[in-house]
């Protein structure tokens, strides 16, 4: 496969900080993107675009690769996620933009078991085939509809009553 | 397509969409490593605080210890106390695993694992406070930081400690209480162990439950001076002298003290010697351009800021030593910037990084000027190499 930004890498290997700086505003935009539509958080989300980013070796083709880490690492931190009591101690996070955390339906999503938000996301989130999604996160397509189909099954059952 | 699958797409939109680019931490970081990855990674994290979690037991006193970051080719040595906010602060909230302890924080043998009971919190952003102590009845709180390695430069991740405190035999029964704070762009993140009995703190209005003798929390500013325990048995309220009370369901209360590390250590003899701070350079970074008196012109570039190198010509460790970065244009509000030298020994140089001013904040192609301000410590003679103003033209390319 064809890598869009490999020029850029190479300028970037060859020590242009300018081609780093190009290749990064290239990447970051949908690596956070990717992790928020997974993550929903902002703060969080932007760690693990972080955490994603600073693992790249520049050996493989950026784009793709990026999104992959980035959805496996929003998982684990989903996976992480579940063993945490937030304080919601109300300072925002310094990040956090001033915007609605989203109501009944957020609430639903983030109630979802890891797996299935993943796929729920990345498909209507990010608008991915179950191909698509399966080729990223390493799964077979039918698994990846399963996911979806319990995903919506269990957000009606979360909604119920309010999507009838 | 069902309503709830339009719900679906509206909802994740919002979620993902990362509207105009913003500065953050977390972008700027990213950049950096992005930067030097690519280069094959020249940039590595510098081991810090072996032994300094062994001092901070001996002395008692709260130390707010650097994370050591950034320290690139050429720079000189010593520690870096980087400037970043922690997106949020959790309690951990299930049984411990071995992967809680901490391997290699701070001077391991001074500290060992008490337990999940005495065990607290992991963040998002994998920075666990947690307590231990070695002697009977010492505690200790940490806070670590597990930082993957960049890079190429080395296996795993590697947890360092960022910031500890440690109180003497005694301490919890006199009424105080140990904590440890870290403080990043105007929050403070604090940590504490509580006595026995302990089921919440008040700091301000604010209520935090406590788990384990232990707590963790953001907040935002200064450090309270005191704290107000929920839930202390009958012999710590019988034993303060003021400030107990009842909630309305009859709960006891205690207020005390907000002591850090408290312990018998005798507080150093400041009355012969030398102390303070001067200022050696200020680097533009990644530019790496060293500013001067004359006239400077810094290319505007994501990530943008200035490393202070600073020496300690006194005789003294000095801690918590406030810096500022104020860069001001002509007719516009100063932007400020602020971090702290957490700890310096005498004779050493160490860098402290300020974040320098984002692309929509910097005027570009303007004549500002920016001023770096170390403060004085108290009874220090010469304040004139504390600050220093130098003429700044940030640009394009």
């Amino acid at each position: 496969m064809d890598d869009p930004h490999a020029d850029l890498v190479r300028q970037a290997r060859q020590g242009s900080d300018a081609a780093a700086a190009t290749l990064f505003d290239l990447v970051w935009p949908d690596a956070v993107r990717t992790a928020r539509t997974v993550l929903g958080r902002s703060a969080v989300a932007e760690d693990v675009a972080q955490e994603s980013i600073v693992r790249f070796d520049g050996r493989r083709p950026f784009g793709v690769w990026l999104r992959r880490i980035v959805v496996n690492r929003s998982l684990n931190a989903l996976r992480d996620g579940r063993r945490l009591v937030a304080l919601e101690d109300g300072v925002p996070a310094p990040d956090t933009p001033d915007r609605p955390a989203g109501g009944a339906l957020a609430d639903a999503l983030r109630s979802l078991a890891p797996d299935r938000r993943v796929a729920v996301a990345l498909r209507y989130g990010l608008d991915l085939t179950p191909t698509e999604i399966g080729e990223l996160i390493d799964v077979p397509v039918g698994t990846v509809k399963s996911r979806i189909a319990r995903g919506l099954e269990d957000l009606r059952t979360a909604l119920e009553g309010v999507h009838r | 397509m069902s309503t709830l699958e339009q719900d679906l797409r509206r909802e994740l939109a919002q979620a993902g969409d990362t509207g105009e680019p913003r500065a953050s931490a977390a972008r700027e970081e990213a950049l950096r490593a992005l930067t030097a990855g690519v280069r094959r990674a020249r940039v590595r994290r510098v081991a810090s605080i072996a032994g300094a979690g062994l001092s901070i037991a001996c002395i008692g006193v709260v130390l707010v210890l650097a994370l050591p970051r950034g320290a690139e080719e050429g720079a000189p040595s010593g520690n870096t106390v980087a400037s970043k906010p922690f997106p949020s602060v959790s309690v951990l909230d299930r049984p411990g695993t071995n992967e809680d302890r901490l391997l290699d924080a701070g001077d391991a043998g001074d500290f060992v694992d008490l337990g999940t009971a005495r065990r607290v919190a992991a963040t998002p952003r994998n920075v666990f406070f947690a307590v231990a102590g070695r002697r009977a009845g010492t505690y200790c709180v940490l806070a670590t930081r597990r930082s993957p390695s960049l890079l190429g430069t080395g296996p795993g991740t590697v947890i360092r400690t960022v910031a500890s405190g440690c109180a003497g035999p005694g301490a919890l029964e006199q009424l105080g209480i140990v904590a440890t704070w870290q403080v990043w762009e105007s929050r403070t993140h604090i940590g504490a162990i509580v006595p026995d009995g302990v089921t919440a703190v008040r700091i301000g209005t604010r209520t935090i439950p406590v788990r384990g003798n232990a707590f963790v929390v953001v907040w935002p500013g200064v450090v309270p001076s005191r704290i107000t325990l929920v839930g202390p048995s009958a012999a710590l309220v019988a034993d303060s002298e003021s400030g107990h009370g009842r909630l309305e369901d009859g709960t006891p209360t205690v207020t005390v003290p907000f002591t850090a590390g408290t312990d018998q250590s005798p507080a150093p003899d400041f009355s012969a010697g030398l102390r303070g701070h001067s200022i050696v350079s200020v680097v533009a970074t990644p530019s790496g351009r060293r500013l001067t008196r004359a006239g400077n012109s810094i290319p505007a570039a994501y990530g943008m800021a200035w490393r202070v190198t600073v020496l300690n010509g006194g005789d003294f460790v000095e801690s918590n030593v406030p810096v500022v970065a104020v860069l001001r244009y002509p007719g516009a509000r100063p932007l400020v910037r602020r971090a702290e030298i957490a700890m310096s020994e005498p004779g050493k140089r160490m860098n402290i990084r300020l974040r320098g001013p984002s692309s929509d904040e910097a005027l570009l192609g303007d004549r500002g000027t920016l001023e770096i301000r170390v403060a004085p410590a108290e009874g220090e003679q010469n304040t004139a190499n504390n600050r220093v103003v130098y003429p700044v033209t940030i640009t394009f390319g």
